[in-house]
């Protein structure tokens, strides 16, 4: 994750209409953004009707965002946060923002994907039963692969409060999928 | 309380893994790669980011206003086109700024000239094959625009002017059905030498662009092979192509306004008894 000064300069020439500068900012964050939103909705269409809602939001608040240590990925970060409120409300999903959808379950007689499937959906649902805090440093940290830096900024955290957060999340989901095995 | 200490060293070496990381961590460490490996998602696809970009694309123009719709946006009018070329030249750009236009690109400070020229041509023309004509040969200068812009590498630029291509295109429908297919035969090679060009931001854009010539030469050849080519009397086959020449032959006729004209296109006609 490369969170180059340049994105203030872009986003000053995207608010003046130049589509070009908006289509790089896209460039640049649609990955992160994409993939945020594919580990917190199972479908692909899903994610990929709210990734065009959170770019759109985004180009239509622009002349709302000011940059002040807080980069535009973690603003579009934010939006994409609500965005996935309004699509579980929208959908009247018993599950909450925290939750996770049921996994599609394989084919038949692929046992072994069978299996590495309940590995994750066991390591998803515990996951899903720790603290927002501590799920979401997981993600960004450890899932989306993004560096302690920009995990900071995009939580609106210290550095260090990431990464005493990330072993405490770390030691609590591991403690809780013991506790699921014993 | 974890000790700052070794919530460093845990995230140093998720960064770094290596066999050799202290014996405490190795658990958490083994956590961290084994969640990686069965939950990260994978990196998007090219696709998946092209059929984003141009639904983004698509609904940020739905939610501008249409510019032959836009009641408060006066300049975009045909008549008030007129009047702004008419006050721009009295206040002093004159005859010599309008033409400069002619060589203007989107993005440039003299194009709305350009395109306030062209409306107000529109305007005065007095027969629908010489809006035709006209429109024929608006849609080739859109297409140059793309090219002088591509070569120039003015990717903002080049974005809109795509953008505006397939109106360019609706207002081809009025015109000679085997010049058009031909016309838009040479607009799909030429957009397909420009793709290679063009930065990824902007492939759905000359896709949509490609999309439209290639719809607009299809549907133009379903029009010729449907009916015979119209015969205009008294058309020189010599001056059959240029605009002036239609407008030449066609001024003493009844005015009759065609369909399908791209938006900012639109003209008030009064009614023929």
């Amino acid at each position: 994750m490369n969170e180059q000064p340049q994105d203030a300069e872009l986003v000053a020439k995207a608010r003046r209409g130049d589509a070009g500068a908006y289509g790089q900012l896209y460039e640049r964050y649609f990955d992160p953004i994409y993939r945020y939103l594919r580990l917190r909705l199972e479908d692909e269409t899903d994610a990929e009707d709210l990734a065009a809602n959170v770019f759109l939001r985004a180009y239509q608040s622009l002349g709302r965002y000011r940059e002040r240590g807080w980069p535009f990925s973690a603003y579009l970060y934010q939006i994409a946060r609500n965005a996935l409120a309004d699509h579980y409300r929208g959908r009247r999903s018993e599950a909450d923002l925290d939750s996770v959808p049921e996994p599609v379950a394989p084919g038949p007689g692929l046992d072994e994907n069978l299996a590495r499937d309940e590995e994750r959906v066991a390591m998803e649902r515990v996951l899903t039963s720790l603290p927002t805090d501590h799920q979401e440093v997981i993600r960004l940290r450890i899932l989306l692969g993004l560096s302690t830096e920009a995990t900071a900024r995009w939580m609106k955290r210290s550095e260090g409060a990431v990464r005493v957060l990330l072993h405490r999340a770390l030691t609590g989901m591991r403690a809780r999928m013991q506790d699921r095995s014993d | 309380m974890v000790k700052e200490e070794r919530a460093e060293a845990l995230d140093r070496w998720i960064d770094q893994p290596d066999p050799g990381a202290p014996g405490d961590l190795v658990p958490l460490l083994d956590l961290a790669h084994d969640l990686k490996r069965r939950m990260a998602p994978a990196a998007a696809t090219k696709a998946a980011r092209a059929r984003v970009w141009a639904r983004l694309q698509r609904e940020v123009r739905a939610a501008r206003p249409r510019p032959g719709r836009r009641s408060g946006v006066l300049w975009l009018r045909p008549a008030y086109a007129l009047a702004g070329v008419a006050l721009a030249v009295s206040l002093g750009l004159g005859t010599t700024a309008a033409y400069a236009s002619e060589g203007s690109l989107p993005g440039d400070l003299l194009y709305p000239v350009k395109r306030g020229l062209e409306t107000a041509r529109l305007a005065l023309s007095p027969t629908p094959a010489g809006d035709a004509a006209l429109l024929v040969s608006f849609a080739d200068r859109r297409l140059a625009e793309i090219e002088a812009l591509t070569a120039q590498g003015r990717w903002a630029d080049v974005d809109a002017a795509l953008a505006s291509y397939p109106d360019a295109v609706v207002g081809l429908e009025t015109a000679d059905p085997a010049a058009v297919e031909a016309q838009l035969q040479h607009h799909v090679e030429v957009l397909e030498r420009v793709r290679s060009q063009v930065p990824a931001a902007a492939q759905a854009g000359l896709e949509q662009a490609l999309d439209r010539a290639d719809r607009g030469r299809q549907e133009a050849k379903d029009r010729k092979d449907r009916k015979p080519k119209p015969e205009v009397p008294g058309r020189d086959k010599k001056n059959e192509a240029t605009p002036e020449a239609l407008e030449s032959q066609d001024r003493h006729r009844n005015p009759r306004w065609p369909g399908g004209l791209p938006p900012g296109q639109q003209k008030k006609l009064t009614p023929t008894p």
